[in-house]
């Protein structure tokens, strides 16, 4: 299994936990990512103007040489899968082409890792390398972008997915019904107030289902829910200490690769007391 | 903002039509105004109009209101409202789709200054490092000084590098922003044929977000 | 005019503007024009369909200036009838007047196409339609008996109401799926707007039909299998066992109270028919009911079987269910105290299991309750329903109402988006809910989620404000759009009768022939028409009976004469074969045909080896003259069209959807009249491709279909032009649009690809 990777911004930034586990875990399982050369930024959604975006986009899927193009973030799948709709304008498209080096032709498909995992790789394969099962509850979060709009890999509403590969890897999903709801990321730096009242009601939705962990799949999520939750909790005088966890930190975990090598000791909300609670006690604080 | 009585002079037919026309708005005129994306709308609370009342807006070609609402530069890009409107109607599509007409008609506030450096940085570097548009947007935004401690956490856990990142290869970036810069043209010349002389004057000074 | 020559044909030619629906459009005069060669008479009118409009034939016809008519107007199923019963008023035999639609297939449909390409198009189909004119003998239509009896199927109040109506004059045999009758009726509390209990209101009817000597009620019954054609019905019925025999069971309950498992029950106390029935699921056959059956009315071993019975006429009441709300995610349904508005009306009617009690699932009153409307409705995107579900404003107000009343200070909210409260007592009706202190908000509920302790939070925007809110309640009901019954589609393809995109059942004529199909002997009653109330499905059912007494009161049905004649005959036997109604035997080495099993499917045409079979006034030749003249007229793409397809391309043009003018439709009764004789003349006449769109649903001819495809499509392939073959039913008319436009830009292209590569080829040949 081979895939142009498009890493997308933040890898190379605040994400650096989820590149490692991504590494960690897919050179394990197998899956080749071969990030795409010279990629440029998908234009988050502060590029305002729609041909420059949809264009920024053109480009990462015409440079991935006829393969798939996997990404780990919500907000650059969202805008690949978007741009590919767009592209199907030809006169959108014969302008866009005439801006690129390497045109754009339609053949290629955005997946997010997620995605790739699923249902490329698929539940069953990844069962057989559980080398741990992970008796804890898991909050299963999205994030508004993964499957809208209509991105047709899961539901809009209520996806199933990582409820779905959570459960294969021994863990318990709660039932959440803020799975798709916005953390307020996009508007973080404008409108911080607003901004830490989403991630408020999505933190303690989390918490009063009594989940060990909240399980995200976009670097953008897990800034705003781990890296913005003391400001959260001191915005609003509440105590919430929910640790956010990667699902491929979580996989990594259910294999047995060593926390530190999946990034999980780069989180501000700690994670050694999950950690402690999956060794049922052993390798506390490590 | 002070609300005004809604004359036949204040409907700009040619700004509604090219709304309509754009990418997801073609479905507007069928709006019933159920309400359920602003119901659904995780902020619509802070907005000086839901999205409902946006579309019955530009129902009507309510040119200044629209421009000057607040309501586009609030909107998170959830799409909470497009997947359950039950018309079809892509209320984030139009948020997308006022936002550089306002920005083009001189509409200036912390949102479309914040866009207007990510655009900037990534027409230069072809990537976002976050410490470079931070400390850019700082600049226009004194406020942000406060960040500093948030900033110097992520910092300590190696997750804020100091480095910019770049593409290796620019070479590609003017070409594509300029094709923005043709559709903004397009957007302009195509409204303010229509638009009436009071309209003209008020425009002169926008109302900027407080 | 050589006038004393007797043989010689006089045609009218009668052309309608139609106000302006088909003058604004097409050249009529230049229509006319164009047959100055034809030795025709043509007259251009108004209105035909006026007074004066059929005055002017039917005194053509009496004076003698024409003996065969030509009417270019709107479609044959609007006017056919009124048209061919003037004609025959005024002495002409009617399968001498045809119409030729040139407004829903041509100047409602063509707005995008120049206006020539739309005249050429006119031009062609009314020569097309002179030439088969024609070329038609007069046929004088077969009578066949109808047997008196009526199958009402579904007992809900729309088939209630019918079968009574019609029982006193005619025999009826009542069927319902359910082990009683009632329908949704028998599970309703109260029923709006004067608020009487529904069991009150229906128990006496049900009772009626039980005991009328002229209904045979059989619940547990379905159609298995319909035989025959319009008029002599010979129906298979299905039923499921009740392990109680209805006839012999009094009612006394010694088994209930003997059974260990609580499988055997009486449906609910008021039911009709008044038995016991077993739920096998629960029983554990101990045979504990049997031995002690005062009546010995229990069969443990009783298994499903099957009956005949042979009906002139059939009356379709199968109602209609809810919507499952599940598909809404944001509604998360179901959950504790998320019910539908089904559902609480059970719980206060007589199929209550909570003795008459709203209660929640802790068994406790609620005292928030929301209701939620448009759950499914007017929904465009494809998730839901387009369409409002009518009856759901005023019930809901309904239920509010009962809230306030079983508690002064329950609260209750209704969400909606329109309040849709029209007809008569019904604003009142609204206005005393608002009375009684009912809270109303204006605004879709955009999410219902579950908390811990079984209440529902509901947030919304109050549109009225601008403001959104969250509220929590106690119980939530949702109000479902709602569907026809399940099975309503294998039941009306079975009897012929097509449905709307909705799904309903279509009505002859919308407005003027509402409880008609299009099927002559099937009627329609209640919600399987469309979701309604009460009042108006028993206003229905009334209506459905009054058609149906009209229809055996006549005795006779007419049927269509346009059958196989058998030509020349070796014996071979293959059409015998081939014929799927048995309408063929062999007799003394020949085929005969008996005609009144045959339903001129046409099947027995092409599979004569000698070509000694051909339909009346379908006949290869008349065919082939009729597609001559009409691509006489410039090329087009020629659309064989069965009756049903037909129907689809006429709500096509209602709708106004647009197609290429090169389409050229012509009628047939089926495809499968056609051989590669016809195909192969369409081609060398100039259409640049040729489609048979087939619309009937009934499989033995469906089930041909591909067959007879592959076999056209090889024989006509020396051509090199596009032939495809289409199922499109008479709901679907925008995928037939969609599928002509294609089909035209694909046989155009194709098209203009050989005529460059002639040109070509001629060039090449000139030069050497
Ligand atoms: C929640 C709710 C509240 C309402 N309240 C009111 C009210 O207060 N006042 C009012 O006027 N109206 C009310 N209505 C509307 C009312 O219920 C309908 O108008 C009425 O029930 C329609 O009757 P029907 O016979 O057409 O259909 P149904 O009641 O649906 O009856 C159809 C029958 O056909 C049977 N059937 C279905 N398929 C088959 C098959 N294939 N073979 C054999 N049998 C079959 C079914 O089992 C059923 O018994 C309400 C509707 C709802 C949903
Ligand atoms: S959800 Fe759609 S129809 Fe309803 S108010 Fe919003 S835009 Fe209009
Ligand atoms: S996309 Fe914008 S307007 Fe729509 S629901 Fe989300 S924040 Fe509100
Ligand atoms: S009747 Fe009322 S609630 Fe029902 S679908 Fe129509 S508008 Fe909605
Ligand atoms: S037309 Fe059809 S039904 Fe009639 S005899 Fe021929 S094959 Fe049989």
């Amino acid at each position: 299994m081979k895939y142009s990777y498009y890493p997308g911004c933040a890898q190379h930034g605040t994400a650096v936990d989820y590149r490692m586990s991504v590494g960690a875990v897919f050179t394990r399982l197998g899956i080749e990512l071969e990030e795409i050369k010279n990629w440029n930024c998908c234009g988050v959604l502060h590029v305002d103007d729609r041909t420059t975006r949809v264009a920024l986009s053109a480009r990462t899927l015409a440079t991935s040489k006829g393969l798939d193009v996997a990404t780990p973030c919500n907000l650059c799948y969202s805008n690949l899968m978007r741009a590919r709709t767009a592209l199907e304008d030809v006169t959108l498209k014969n302008r866009i082409n005439e801006a690129l080096k390497t045109k754009y032709n339609g053949n290629t498909k955005p997946k997010h890792l997620l995605e790739v995992i699923v249902k490329d790789f698929g539940l069953a394969k990844l069962g057989e390398q559980v080398k741990k099962p992970l008796k804890i509850k898991a909050v299963p979060y999205y994030g508004c972008l993964l499957t809208r709009p209509g991105n047709e890999f899961d539901s809009p509403e209520n996806p199933m997915s990582l409820d779905n590969l959570i459960l294969c890897l021994g863990a318990e999903p709660v039932r959440y019904y803020y799975k798709t709801k916005c953390c307020g990321g996009p508007i973080l730096i404008t409108d911080e107030e607003l901004a830490l009242g989403l991630a408020r009601d999505i933190l303690m939705m989390a918490k009063e289902s009594g989940a060990d962990c909240m399980v995200v799949t976009c670097p953008m999520c897990h800034l705003q829910l781990d890296a913005k939750q003391k400001a959260v909790e001191a915005k609003f005088n509440i105590k919430i200490d929910m640790p956010i966890i990667y699902f491929t930190q979580l996989i990594g975990l259910a294999m047995e690769i060593p926390p530190k090598e999946l990034g999980l000791d780069k989180h501000l909300v700690p994670t050694d007391k999950l950690l402690a609670s999956i060794e049922g006690g052993k390798n506390a604080g490590e | 903002m002070r609300k005004e009585t809604i004359l036949p002079e204040s409907k700009d037919t040619a700004f509604r039509d090219l709304i309509i026309k754009s990418p997801g708005g073609e479905k507007i005129p069928t709006c019933m105004q159920c309400g359920i994306c602003a119901g659904s709308c995780p902020v619509s609370h802070e907005m000086d109009y839901t999205p409902r009342q946006l579309v019955r807006m530009i129902q009507l070609g309510l040119r200044k209101e629209v421009l000057n609402s607040n309501t586009v530069w609030i909107c998170t890009t959830c799409f909470s409202c497009s997947v359950r409107c039950p018309r079809g109607i892509h209320p984030t599509e139009l948020m997308e789709t006022l936002k550089p007409i306002a920005m083009s008609e001189g509409i200036r506030n912390k949102n479309a200054k914040f866009d207007n450096v990510f655009s900037d940085v990534i027409k230069k570097n072809g990537r976002a490092s976050e410490f470079l548009l931070i400390s850019k947007y700082s600049l226009s935004e004194p406020g942000m000084i406060k960040q500093a401690p948030f900033g110097f956490s992520l910092f300590s856990k190696g997750k804020l590098p100091l480095s910019v990142d770049k593409m290796e290869d620019t070479g590609e970036l003017d070409a594509i922003f300029k094709l923005g810069e043709k559709t903004e043209e397009k957007a302009e010349t195509k409204t303010n044929p229509g638009k009436k002389e009071t309209g003209e004057k008020e425009n002169a000074e926008p109302e900027t977000e407080k | 005019m050589p006038e004393n020559e007797p043989a010689q044909k006089k045609i009218g030619v009668y052309l309608c503007r139609c106000g302006g629906n088909i003058g604004d459009v097409i050249d009529l005069q230049a229509v006319a024009d164009s047959l100055k060669r034809e030795n025709v008479i043509v007259n251009i009118q108004d209105y035909l369909c006026s007074s004066a409009g059929q005055e002017k034939i039917k005194n053509d016809i009496e004076k003698g200036k024409t003996d065969r008519a030509l009417i270019g107007s709107c479609s044959p199923k609007l006017h056919l009838e009124t048209f061919r019963s003037m004609a025959k008023n005024a002495g002409l035999n009617p399968s001498l007047l045809e119409i030729t639609n040139i407004r829903e297939q041509a100047s409602w449909v063509h707005d995008k196409e120049s206006k020539e390409s739309v005249n050429s198009k006119a031009r062609g189909l009314i020569k097309g339609a002179v030439a088969r004119i024609s070329s038609i003998e007069a046929l004088v239509p077969l009578e066949k008996k109808l047997v008196d009896r009526t199958l009402v199927v579904g007992g809900g109040i729309a088939g209630i109401t019918t079968a009574l109506e019609l029982a006193d004059g005619h025999e009826v045999m009542l069927i319902e799926k359910q082990p009683y009758l009632g329908g949704h009726m028998i599970g309703l509390s109260k029923t709006f707007p004067t608020l009487d209990c529904s069991q009150c209101i229906l128990t006496p009817k049900m009772v009626a039909v039980h005991n009328h000597p002229g209904i045979t009620m059989l619940t547990q019954t379905e159609v298995a299998d319909v035989k025959g054609s319009a008029g002599d019905y010979s129906i298979t019925l299905k039923h499921s066992p009740r392990y109680v025999d209805i006839k012999k069971c009094i009612s006394c309950g010694a088994c209930a109270r003997k059974c260990p498992s609580g499988a055997i029950f009486l449906p609910f106390a008021q039911a009709v028919p008044q038995a016991y029935m077993i739920d096998m699921s629960k029983c554990k056959n101990c045979g504990a009911c049997v031995k002690v059956c005062p009546r010995d009315a229990i069969d443990l071993d009783a298994k499903e079987t099957t009956s005949s019975v042979s009906v002139g006429a059939v009356a379709i009441a199968t109602g209609f269910e809810p919507i499952n709300p599940s598909f809404i995610e944001e509604y998360n349904y179901p959950a504790p105290n998320l019910l539908t508005a089904v559902q609480f009306e059970e719980m206060l009617s007589a199929k209550s299991k909570t003795g008459m009690r709203l209660q929640k699932a802790d068994g406790t009153f609620p005292d928030r309750v929301a209701f939620v409307l448009c759950a499914g409705s007017r929904d465009f995107t494809g998730r839901g329903k387009k369409y409002c579900s009518k009856v759901c404003c005023i019930y809901s107000q309904k239920q509010a109402q009962l809230v306030k009343k079983m508690k002064e200070d329950a609260e209750a909210w209704i969400f909606y988006i329109d309040m849709r409260s029209a007809g008569r007592r019904f604003e009142e009706f609204y206005h005393h809910t608002q009375e009684k202190g009912v809270n109303y908000v204006r605004g879709k509920v955009a999410e219902i989620i579950p908390q811990k302790d079984s209440t529902l939070m509901v947030q919304y925007e109050d549109t009225n404000l601008g403001m959104k809110g969250r509220e929590i309640f106690d119980m939530v009901v949702l109000c479902p759009a709602l569907v026809p019954s399940a099975g309503t589609k294998e039941l009306a393809d079975k009897l012929g009768v097509p449905l709307g995109d909705d799904g309903f059942v279509e009505e002859k004529h919308v407005k003027l022939d509402p409880v008609n199909t299009l099927n002559q002997s099937v009627f329609a009653a209640g919600c399987v028409l469309g979701p309604k109330d009460i009042h108006d499905s028993v206003t229905e059912g009334i209506s459905a009976a009054h058609k149906v007494s009209q229809f055996l009161g006549k005795g006779m049905i007419l049927i269509p004469p346009e059958k196989p004649m058998i030509l020349e005959c070796n014996g071979c036997g293959d059409c015998v074969k081939a014929c799927p109604y048995n309408a063929l035997a062999l007799e003394g080495g020949k085929a005969v045909l008996s005609p009144l099993a045959c339903t001129g499917c046409g099947v027995c045409v092409p599979a004569c080896p000698i070509k000694g079979i051909e339909i009346r006034n379908f006949t290869r030749n008349q065919l082939k003259t009729q597609l001559k003249a009409i691509l006489g007229e410039g090329p087009g793409v020629i659309v064989f069209i069965d009756p049903y397809a037909y129907a689809a391309a006429d709500i096509a043009g209602v709708n106004r959807r647009q197609y290429s003018s090169l389409i050229r439709f012509v009628s047939v009764p089926s495809i499968h009249i056609l051989d590669a004789d016809v195909i192969n003349a369409a081609f060398e006449h100039g259409a640049s491709g040729v489609m048979l769109i087939e619309g009937t649903t009934d499989e033995k001819l469906t089930s041909r279909s591909d067959e007879l495809y592959k076999k056209l499509k090889k024989d006509t392939r020396k051509h090199k032009k596009p032939l495809r073959y289409s199922h499109i039913e008479t709901a679907q008319y925008e995928k037939l649009t969609d599928l002509l436009n294609v089909f035209a830009a694909q046989a155009g292209a194709k098209a203009e690809k050989r005529s460059r590569k002639e040109q070509a080829d001629e060039k090449e040949s000139a030069a050497e």
